[in-house]
């Protein structure tokens, strides 16, 4: 096991780079390095800018030295999963469909972390229109690989996201998430990931999978991190229709706050009965409840309809989504695609207009029951994962039929969820937990998660890359 | 004339349907792996139903025109 992860978190390089200690050309050339290093190995990237970095980083270092810092993200180095409309460069979603499309104006979470001063590392890997569970090997570029044992998955669909995070290769990236793209990889990697309420964050030029399912957001080492990204991140956009015009609140400031007086809700019967999870997954996560009580939250247990019940929601409305969004294509370019991501949007064609508006109105009740949970508890926790990394060259070409889908249920309820790392497998690959809040309480989740990583001290274990 | 006989929905008939009319055309292979799933789906979508579900349970998302903006 590593000693260190031989890049600093977001939060240690900006006090640094503010002070002057730390240069950003430094920190750009250091993740270059590890990049060059490591990533023939990890494929995390398919597309590395490197001298646009190394210019960006020496541009930020002049504007820093004359006065002019602008905040947490300045001179950090951030990759970015393509998916994200980025102007001068093509966004493909690792798809040959779209391996010619270049966007003529930048997604607005791109433009957002431009303004904040953020250097772009690069272009992450994503399964081909980052659909299904598992690695699409007959798309555009090949998969990355989980930098904690490289025979296994990264899960998705922000699989280069999670790979160049966990290596160190950058200090964040982004992600984006339909039925967990962004909440799965983040613990199979053992690192942390927000998903924010919908709306919170805009999915303007975001290469849509599902309309209603769709968000964007950080993915990072610490959830201070996450933190310190989504502030950049978060705010009304009136270019996506589903943008909700809300203030934004400090997400950093009340951090150090703790649980005290808090009460957490463990949603046990997902991963302990529902569907029968290794007990290393089931002592991890209730050890996170254990940790909070620990710290003088009150903890509870929440009681919802069984799991499969939210995966049927999920598994109708997303491939009739994904479907629809990319019909035409599929009639008329079918050879572009690579078969396992055409054959998992063909599900959607065979879900009829009924299926689809039952699932809907099913999504309405179990939305109840989480505003009924989440009226007496501050926070629930869960698993992030059901199931250990698979092997990274498993071809099942519906794995999501097989076992259900632990993130999905808060897509369908539009929560906001913060993934943190909660434990470890014997075999040392990390375990991930879901904090989910009430909606537009990302403050709330992102302090449990803070409280909860400094606690635990999980996240002094690295991944082993030499 | 109608038959006596109550109409059964054909999971079959319906899948080779569908297939057919999405016009994307896929191997005699591929087809075995998407009906197999197909009926997991549809198993699926049948748990999403509720006998004697209240008519007030409206399909999400709902959409409404944004309030107007205050001048």
């Amino acid at each position: 096991m590593n000693e260190d992860r031989g890049v600093p978190t977001i939060a240690e390089a900006a006090r640094q780079i503010k002070a002057g200690i730390l240069s950003p050309v430094a920190l750009v050339e250091a993740c270059l390095a590890r990049i060059e290093k490591y990533d023939p190995t990890l494929n995390a990237f398919h597309t590395v800018f490197t001298e646009e970095a190394k210019l960006a980083a020496k541009e930020a270092e002049k504007e820093i030295e004359s006065g002019n810092y602008r905040g947490p993200l300045h001179g950090i180095p951030i990759g970015l999963k393509d998916v994200f409309y980025l102007k001068g460069y093509k966004t493909t979603s690792n798809s040959r469909v779209m391996q010619d499309f270049e966007a003529d104006e930048d997604a607005a979470v791109i433009t957002k972390l431009r303004d904040a001063g953020a250097i772009f590392m690069g272009q992450l890997n994503t399964y081909e229109f980052t659909f299904g569970g598992r690695p699409t090997f007959d798309a555009l570029y090949p998969p990355a690989r989980n930098p904690w044992d490289i025979s296994r998955s990264t899960g998705g669909s922000s699989s280069g996201s999670g790979s160049a995070v966990a290596a160190g290769m950058c200090l964040g990236a982004l992600g984006s998430d339909a039925g967990g793209s962004i909440r799965t990889p983040s613990a199979f990697c053992g690192i942390a990931g927000m998903k924010a309420t919908f709306g919170r964050v805009s999915a303007f030029g975001d290469l849509p999978l599902s309309f209603s399912f769709d968000c964007v957001g950080p993915m990072t080492w610490t959830s201070e991190d996450s933190a310190l990204m989504l502030q950049i991140l978060a705010g009304y956009d009136e270019r996506d229709p589903g943008s909700v015009e809300t203030p934004v609140p400090d997400y950093v400031s009340s951090l150090n706050e703790g649980v005290r007086g808090l009460k957490v809700g463990m949603l046990r019967h997902f991963y302990s009965s529902d569907y029968d999870a290794p007990e290393e997954i089931v002592s991890a996560i209730d050890g996170v409840g254990e940790t909070l009580r620990e710290l003088g939250a009150t903890v509870g247990e929440v009681n919802l309809s069984p799991l499969i019940d939210w995966h049927a929601v999920g598994r109708v409305i997303l491939p009739a989504e994904a479907y629809a969004i990319h019909e035409e294509n599929l009639q008329d370019r079918w050879e572009e695609f690579g078969p396992l991501a055409r054959n998992r949007m063909m599900l959607g064609s065979l879900v009829r207009a009924v299926d689809y508006i039952q699932a809907q109105r099913r999504r309405t009740e179990l939305l109840a029951e989480i505003e009924g949970a989440l009226s007496e508890y501050d926070v629930i926790i869960t698993t992030a994962m059901l199931t250990p990394q698979p092997p990274l060259d498993d071809k099942a070409p519906f794995p999501f039929l097989d076992v259900p889908m632990i993130a999905v249920p808060f897509n369908l309820t539009l929560h906001p969820v913060q993934t943190v790392r909660a434990g470890f497998f014997e075999d040392g690959m990390p375990i991930g937990a879901q904090i989910v809040g009430r909606n537009w309480q990302e403050t709330t989740v992102l302090r449990v998660a803070h409280s909860f990583e400094k606690q635990a001290g999980l996240l002094k274990r690295f991944p082993n890359l030499d | 004339m109608a038959s006596d006989e109550k109409p059964v929905a054909d999971d079959d008939v319906m899948f080779e349907g569908l297939v057919r009319a999405s016009g994307v055309p896929i191997s005699d292979q591929e087809k075995q792996d998407i009906r197999k799933a197909y009926s997991s789906l549809m198993g699926l979508a049948a748990r999403t139903r509720k006998s004697g579900r209240s008519w007030d349970v409206r399909m999400l998302p709902v959409f409404s025109p944004k309030p107007p903006r205050e001048s």
